[in-house]
C-alpha cells in the first residue's frame, strides 16, 4: 500500500485561496489520510487580514518564499503541487530541462483560475505543468491537441496529462435549496474590472437602485468581492469601487440597497436570486441551485473584452439576461446540456489523486528504466 | 482600445508616472477617478455602440417611470 500523499496547495490572493480551500475539502473527502498543506506564496501575496481570517480561521498554512516553493518542488518535499495559478518561478523551473527531468521532484498540476476568458494565455501558462485540469469538457480535447502540437515543435516540452474539472465547477444538486421559496434577498455579485468603465458601473448601480425601489419588500445586496482598501496589489485591481461610486454619484439610495463583503457561502445561502456581469459567482449560483442572471448588455459593454468573452462562455446557458428581464425579475433555467459541459462530477478529489499517482509512477518507472 | 494603446506609449508611461506624484498627480488622479479618459475612446462614436448605450438607458428610464409616469432623477 502506498504512503499517504503529500500535497501542497499554494495561494496568494482571494481567488487562489478560495480555490485552495475548496480543493482541500475535496481531497480530504477523497483521502482523509492525505497530508494536504496550504502555502501562502509571499512574492504575490495580496490578501488582507480580514480575508485570511474569513477563509482560513484556523490559520493552518505555511509561508512560501520563492526559494521555499522551488526547494519544495525540487527536493520532492511534496508529491504534487496543485495550483490554479502557475507562478513565474514555477514556470521557470519547469521550463528548465535539467529541473523538469529531475528524479523525485514534486509534480505540478495546474488548474484554470476560474472562468477562462482568454484561453490562449491559459494554455501557454499551463503547458509546462505535468498535469492540467481544464473545463468546459470540450477544452480537454482542445488543450490536448494544442499541447501535442507544441511538443512536436519544442523538445523541452512534454505533453501534460489532461483531465476535466475545477473545485468551483462541481455538478449542481438536482434539487434547489429547500428554503429557496422563502428567500427574499437579491444579490448582485460585483467583479473588480468588469464593467470596465465608470459609466458602465454607474449604469449597473442605477439598475440596482431601480430594483430596490421596485421591490421595497426585498433587500438588494451588492456583494463586494473585497473592501475598497483590499486587493490593491491584486491581478485584477478595481479602479471604480461601488462604495465610492455611490458616495460620489448618488444623493441617496433606497434603504433596502445595501453593500456587503460577506463570505460567498453566506450570500449563496441567503440569495433568492443572484445577478452578475462577468463574475465566476454565476457558476457558484448555478451550482447551488440559486436562480441566476448574467447581465452583459451594460452601458459601454463594447469597451470591455470580458463581456464578449463571458457571452462566449455562457452561450447556450439560458442565463444571459436582458436588462428588461432583469428589472422584471424574469430569469431563465440553466440549460442541462450546457451545465453538463461546464460542471464536473463530484469525484474530482479522487481524480486529482489518481493523476498524482499516475505522474509519480511514470516518474518512478522512467528513473528505474 | 485607445487607452490600452496610450498606455503602451512613452507619453502614456510618463502620464502614469506623473499620476503617482503626491501633488502633481492630483489632477491626473481626479481625471482618472471621474472616468474622463475612458470617454475619449473612439469606440464611443460608432453608431452601433451609441445605439446600444441609448437602448440600455431607455430601458432603465422606462422601468423607473412605469409607476409614476415620470422619469426619476
Amino acid at each position: 500500500m502506498s504512503s499517504p500523499r503529500r500535497l501542497l496547495l499554494p495561494f496568494c490572493d482571494d481567488s487562489t485561496l478560495i480555490f485552495a480551500v475548496r480543493l482541500r475539502n475535496l481531497l480530504r473527502v477523497a483521502a482523509p489520510e492525505a497530508d494536504v498543506t496550504l502555502g501562502c506564496y509571499m512574492s504575490e501575496q495580496a490578501l488582507s487580514l480580514r480575508q485570511l481570517q474569513m477563509q482560513l480561521p484556523e490559520a493552518d498554512y505555511l509561508i512560501l518564499s520563492d526559494e521555499m516553493l522551488i526547494e519544495s518542488v525540487q527536493q520532492g518535499y511534496y508529491d504534487a503541487v496543485l495550483t490554479s495559478r502557475v507562478f513565474r518561478s514555477l514556470t521557470d523551473f519547469l521550463r528548465t530541462p535539467v529541473l523538469k527531468h529531475l528524479r523525485g521532484r514534486a509534480r505540478v498540476i495546474g488548474f484554470l483560475g476560474g472562468l477562462d476568458f482568454f484561453p490562449d494565455r491559459s494554455y501557454a501558462n499551463r503547458i509546462p505543468c505535468d498535469g492540467v485540469f481544464m473545463f468546459p469538457r470540450g477544452e480537454v480535447e482542445k488543450f490536448s491537441a494544442w499541447a501535442t502540437k507544441q511538443v512536436e515543435n519544442d523538445s523541452n516540452l512534454t505533453a501534460p496529462l489532461v483531465d476535466f474539472g475545477h473545485p468551483t465547477f462541481l455538478e449542481p444538486s438536482p434539487t434547489p435549496p429547500a428554503d429557496l421559496e422563502t428567500r427574499r434577498d437579491i444579490y448582485f455579485f460585483a467583479q473588480a474590472i468588469s464593467p470596465l468603465t465608470r459609466r458602465g458601473r454607474l449604469h449597473v448601480l442605477e439598475a440596482m437602485v431601480a430594483l430596490a425601489e421596485a421591490n421595497p419588500d426585498r433587500t438588494i445586496w451588492i456583494k463586494l468581492r473585497h473592501l475598497p482598501d483590499e486587493n490593491t496589489s491584486h491581478l485584477h485591481r478595481e479602479k471604480h469601487d461601488y462604495q465610492g461610486l455611490i458616495e460620489a454619484a448618488f444623493k441617496s439610495v433606497p434603504p433596502n440597497l445595501r453593500l456587503t463583503a460577506c463570505p460567498m457561502h453566506e450570500a449563496l445561502e441567503q440569495a433568492a436570486l443572484g445577478i452578475t456581469c462577468t463574475s465566476t459567482a454565476a457558476i457558484d449560483l448555478i451550482r447551488e441551485g440559486v436562480p441566476t442572471m448574467v447581465y452583459l448588455d451594460y452601458v459601454d459593454a463594447y469597451m470591455d473584452p470580458m463581456s464578449a468573452a463571458m457571452r462566449r462562455i455562457f452561450e447556450g446557458s439560458n442565463v444571459i439576461t436582458s436588462l428588461d428581464d432583469l428589472l422584471h425579475l424574469r430569469h431563465g433555467t440553466p440549460d442541462p446540456d450546457w451545465v453538463k459541459q461546464m460542471f464536473c462530477p463530484h469525484d474530482l478529489g479522487q481524480r486529482v489523486l489518481d493523476m498524482v499517482e499516475t505522474l509519480q509512477s511514470r516518474s518512478a518507472s522512467a528513473s528505474s528504466g | 482600445m485607445l487607452l490600452a494603446r496610450l498606455k503602451a506609449t512613452r507619453l502614456g508611461k510618463w502620464l502614469y508616472r506623473q499620476s503617482r506624484h503626491p501633488r502633481l498627480g492630483v489632477p491626473l488622479r481626479w481625471v482618472m477617478a471621474q472616468g474622463i479618459h475612458e470617454r475619449l475612446d473612439l469606440a464611443h462614436w460608432r453608431a452601433a455602440n451609441r445605439r446600444h448605450n441609448a437602448r440600455q438607458a431607455a430601458t432603465l428610464a422606462a422601468f423607473r417611470a412605469r409607476d409614476t409616469g415620470q422619469p426619476r432623477s
